[in-house]
């Protein structure tokens, strides 16, 4: 295998940042890191970043079922150019998978790319109905990684109890998707005065925490860990960060939009803003911020959902919820966090590469000799424009679209090998 | 004054002295609408489309008059009879129809946003005539022209609106509109009916009908729709009856310069009594005549606020 070397790099780990280094891969591994020296041969990065390549716990490929929106591939292309190389692809496809020959399907897909990690995750349930619980050790021998009802949650806890305690003797990451929908359905956007002058359906935000109370309560009486996707208020991080304390095994993750957008995006009926959970107030997005600064939030996750610019450009109720957002998720929180002092570089690599491997049980992602190769090269002074040809997702559906950000990974490298050129 | 605008989409964008310009343009136009031949050609040569989403009768008419008494060709499009159903979005259909070369749109649609979404993509001018609940900004145009009727004074008025306020479009733009007179309002409804944050309008609220309707100028009166017995928002007609309509009893309570509104369709015998709603206090149907000159004002302003002559 050949060997690269990257000179005068600014090496960005979870736990600190590092100048002038030069890096060697070789085999696959990271070889050598060394202070810069002139005499070195290799590629000079003139001060540019290299840092663990991205984890993303929680994605959308629609494969099998929806390829018009994304496949294993373009969806995969996408988030290499996003600076990931691992990615948790969620059950909730046509037919969901639920079982081990679907999820054996999505190991052939990822063979036939070569170039990525797909962390599957099963169904917990017999198609996400939340009646009977999946072949779960079947499915881990698939190549599964942890299993979810995302998008549906389970909605009856029974059951759920059932799945987590069954799942419990597998050491792997269960996620659930936290909405109560007694509550939720039938709105657009959080209740609020937003939602009332826009004259858009509201959803009460206490929905969340109201299932997330559940879920945790489930996961507590078991003594199980138990990891809540996407939350977006301040109030389910208090509770998150309460059942913690009392040594609860709990972990969460907040996406990009969350910590960017508030709900007063809404009175321009842009559907690009409908995702759910739905944008919150501006302290909840505060408080989330507060959250990825303290710790209490353990990652970030896109929530990658594409949806194809017919179904989106529509009557706003008529409009599918969610956004895509592998290529956007770095550069965007480069742009409105790091550069406006909100959070560190360091920050986002632990929460964006870092903790998610952690949690999903992969190689430890830090740039350090004898750690796999898993690596980007980031130029955060290059300026991109999120347009059709800089997107390489099929969907095109993100608020970023025709807007410039700072920050451009402009190599991405899995096991030693460059899978994505971004220059 | 100037008018620069050319899409009509709420009442929350318009400032006063643009409501006040619409009024004066209605009133103009109310008196073409009391001769014996009622048409100008201010519209002669302009083509409006009403596109109807959701089934509606008396804005559909009125609209349709007014643009035919401003000489303007009109067709109407509704949303069993377009290729809605076929699965054409919103946004084909109507650049369909405009590539036929339009002048207007007048579109009703039950999501709200739907007048803007048209407005940010066509050519065309662009009405809104009711979008989900968001806002009806024709619909408290010619409420305004018709207080105006009776009570020159804003400032001074006291306004009561009654019944399903969270759902309701015309209780969003009334309210907005007067909030720009600084007029006094008060919503009343049952507690499930009425919209959980009110931060942005200055407003009282008040749940006994019986406090609420006294000291009122204007009593407006929204439609109750049954759909939202089945959706667990109120236990019944009966206890709805008891609780917030209008009975000719209540309404021999209310002062007497009282005017009785409503938007219609009205239930009779739910919302508003049927003697209450045929007494001499009620400008019910005032207002639909009001209507016509209020779209006529609108689609005249729209276009430039010249004759096509």
């Amino acid at each position: 295998m050949n060997n690269i070397s990257f000179l005068n790099c600014t090496v960005v780990n979870h736990d600190k940042i590092k100048k002038n280094q030069d890096i060697t891969i070789k085999n696959g591994k990271i070889d050598r890191i060394q202070n810069h020296s002139s005499n070195s041969k290799g590629i000079n990065l003139d001060g540019k970043c290299v840092m663990p390549s991205l984890v993303d716990m929680h994605s959308h490929l629609r494969e099998p079922g929806e390829e018009f929106k994304e496949d294993v591939f373009s969806g995969s292309f996408a988030a290499l150019a996003g600076g990931f190389t691992s990615i948790a692809v969620m059950p909730n496809t046509t037919p969901p998978l639920d079982n081990p020959q679907s999820i054996l399907y999505i190991k052939k897909r990822e063979a036939e790319f070569k170039n990525i990690e797909l962390l599957p995750l099963g169904a917990l349930t017999k198609k996400m109905e939340s009646i009977e619980i999946t072949e779960m050790y079947d499915m881990l021998r698939a190549g599964a990684k942890g299993f979810s009802d995302d998008g549906k949650g389970t909605s009856n806890p029974r059951v759920f109890m059932n799945a987590l305690r069954y799942a419990s003797r597998f050491d792997v990451l269960v996620s659930v998707h936290c909405e109560e929908k007694n509550l939720s359905e039938g709105g657009q956007i959080n209740e609020s005065g937003v939602s009332i002058r826009a004259g858009l359906p509201g959803i009460p935000s206490i929905e969340e925490d109201i299932a997330i109370y559940r879920n945790l309560r489930i996961a507590s009486y078991l003594n199980t860990p138990l990891h809540i996707a996407h939350i977006s208020t301040g109030d389910s991080l208090n509770l998150i960060r309460d059942f913690k304390k009392k040594k609860a095994k709990a972990t969460c993750e907040v996406t990009p939009h969350h910590l960017l957008f508030d709900e007063t995006v809404h009175y321009d009926y842009d559907t690009n803003y409908k995702m759910k959970p739905s944008l919150k107030s501006k302290s909840d997005v505060k408080a989330l911020l507060n959250g990825i600064n303290n710790g209490d939030i353990d990652a970030i996750a896109t929530d990658h959902a594409p949806h194809q610019i017919y179904e989106k450009e529509v009557e706003f109720i008529y409009a599918p919820f969610g956004i895509i957002g592998f290529e956007t998720a770095l550069p965007s929180l480069y742009t409105h966090l790091v550069k406006q002092n909100k959070t560190s570089l360091s920050n986002l690599v632990k929460l964006l590469s870092y903790n998610p491997a952690k949690l999903m049980k992969i190689d430890e992602r830090v740039i350090e000799e004898g750690n796999e190769a898993n690596l980007i090269v980031f130029n955060p002074d290059a300026e991109i424009t999120v347009n059709r040809s800089f997107l390489k997702s099929r969907s095109i559906n993100t608020p970023f679209i025709s807007k410039k950000l700072f920050g451009k990974v402009e190599m991405t490298f899995f096991r030693g090998r460059k899978v994505y050129s971004g220059e | 004054m100037n008018w620069s605008r050319r899409h009509l989409l709420s009442i929350e964008e318009l400032s006063k002295d643009e409501i006040d310009h619409i009024l004066e343009n209605a009133f103009s136009f109310k008196e073409v609408l009391l001769r014996p031949i009622k048409k100008v050609p201010a519209l002669r040569g302009k083509t409006v489309v009403n596109l109807f989403f959701e089934p509606s009768t008396r804005t559909l008419v009125s609209f349709s008059l007014a643009e035919k008494h401003l000489s303007a060709d009109s067709v109407n499009v509704s949303a069993s009879s377009s290729s809605v159903k076929k699965g054409e979005t919103l946004l084909d259909t109507a650049k369909n129809i405009e590539s036929m070369k339009t002048d207007m749109v007048v579109i009703r649609h039950s999501s709200a946003g739907a007048a803007k979404f048209l407005a940010e993509r066509l050519e065309s001018n662009v009405i809104n005539a009711g979008d989900g609940t968001h806002e009806h900004p024709t619909q408290a145009l010619l409420d305004f022209m018709t207080i105006k009727e009776t009570h020159k004074d804003f400032r001074n008025l006291k306004v009561l609106i009654l019944g399903d306020i969270l759902h309701s479009r015309v209780a969003r733009s009334l309210m907005w509109g007067f909030m720009k007179y600084k007029t006094e309002v008060t919503l009343c409804a049952p507690p499930t009916l009425m919209p959980l944050y009110l931060n942005d309008f200055n407003v009282k609220v008040e749940h006994d009908i019986d406090k609420a309707i006294k000291d009122k100028d204007v009593i407006y009166i929204l439609r109750m729709q049954l759909e939202r017995q089945e959706k667990g928002l109120f236990p019944s007609l009966r206890e709805y009856i008891k609780d917030f309509s209008m009975t000719y009893e209540r309404f021999q309570t209310i002062r007497k310069k009282s005017i009785i509104m409503h938007p219609g369709p009205i239930n009779r015998g739910v919302e508003l009594d049927g003697t209450v709603a045929d007494s001499k206090e009620s400008v019910i149907l005032e207002q639909v005549t009001n209507g016509v000159a209020v779209r006529m004002a609108i689609l005249y302003l729209l276009n430039g606020g010249k004759n096509n002559e």
